[in-house]
């Protein structure tokens, strides 16, 4: 057997056949890389029994049952509320959508209407700017009546 | 002692037979403790997660489908729950390899001082700890579900996400990365006269 096949039954040690174990056996007699593999394989697999198991707390049961009645104490949350409705995740996720946009469309014509403050200065700039287009219309007006339209004037001229 | 298999105790939790689930934890609480206990080299925080995880499988309960193992169920959900820890968590409680191999030596030069023991046990589970540590997470996962869980390659597939020949590829490539960190530690060859 080559080297190769032999360090993957060496990877699987100690889950081997006797067959296997057999073969490694041999194989490693003659081949120092090998064996020495097989050695330090063996043993980080035996180090890693070193690191022990702990026991559970004598009362891990009633604790677990203590949380879980605190849970039901605490009432339902949203989750639940959509859980028991057996609503599916992606229904859920389109309805938090849908009132994550509507909170904000209202949330902005709110933000936008409370900001608008008139003072008495704007009233006085409004009517300044009407009084000015009202007079730029009545000088517009008074050119054209003059002048006529340019279009006509122009072709008149050149007719 | 109840003779019940997992999918009647969990057939039993669905029709509201709370008795059953205590049943459920009495037989996997141990595996499940332990099996955080791997990820986390904490005992409180092991005992946090345990619960952790059997409230989510109770939570859940209505949903499991016996299609697969319960107990593969149960270590799926608390993979899920010690990769959010590790996510969460970062590298808390690091303990450097160098520091304990300068600290301690190498470990056959353990005596059979009963302080020296507890020292020595307490590095020794800090330096496998830190060796896992440094594997990537699937080869991590692989290494500890087949050495401490004693689960097959198939059952530990199923619970990863991926195929039996890959966990074997995990485990066979986390083993020589292992070999690599502890070499340090292991006993020195023995050279003939």
């Amino acid at each position: 057997m080559s080297c190769k096949d032999i360090k993957e039954f060496i990877l699987e040690y100690p889950n081997l056949t006797p067959d296997q174990i057999g073969r490694v056996k041999e194989h490693v007699k003659d081949c120092s890389d090998c064996s020495l593999l097989f050695k330090q394989s063996k043993e980080v697999w035996e180090v890693l029994d070193m690191w022990e198991e702990i026991e559970p707390r004598g009362d891990f049961i009633l604790r677990f049952w203590n949380r879980v009645d605190k849970e039901r104490k605490e009432g339902f949350s949203l989750v639940d509320l959509i859980k028991s409705l057996k609503i599916r995740w992606i229904a859920s996720v389109a309805l938090v959508l849908v009132s994550l946009i509507a909170f904000l469309v209202f949330s902005f014509f709110e933000h936008s209407k409370s900001d608008v403050v008139i003072t008495e200065k704007d009233i006085e700039d409004d009517k300044i700017l009407l009084e000015l287009e009202n007079d730029l219309s009545s000088e517009t007006l008074d050119l054209l009546y003059i002048y006529g339209l340019w279009n006509e004037k122009s072709e008149g001229k050149e007719g | 002692m109840c003779t019940d298999t997992d999918i009647e105790l969990i057939n039993k939790v669905k029709s509201g037979d709370e008795t059953a689930f205590s049943e459920l934890m009495r037989r996997h609480y141990r595996g499940v403790l332990n099996y955080i206990y791997r990820f986390t080299n904490n005992r409180e925080t092991s005992e946090d997660l345990a619960q952790e995880v059997f409230l989510r499988v109770y939570r859940s309960v209505k949903r499991y489908k016996p299609d697969a193992k319960f107990s593969t169920w149960l270590y799926k959900i608390a993979t899920n729950v010690c990769l959010t820890e590790i996510k969460s968590k970062g590298r808390e409680n690091n303990v450097s390899l160098d520091e304990i191999y300068q600290s301690t030596g190498e470990v056959q030069d353990q005596s059979g001082h009963s302080a020296y023991d507890v020292v020595f046990r307490k590095q020794v589970k800090d330096l496998i700890f830190d060796a896992l540590r440094s594997l990537p997470p699937r080869e991590r996962m692989a290494i500890i579900l087949c050495k401490y869980e004693e689960l097959p390659y198939e059952e530990v597939a199923e619970i990863i996400g991926c195929t039996p020949g890959a966990v074997k590829a995990y485990v066979h490539r986390g083993r020589m990365k292992l070999i690599e960190k502890l070499k340090p530690y292991l006993r020195k060859e023995v050279k003939g006269p």
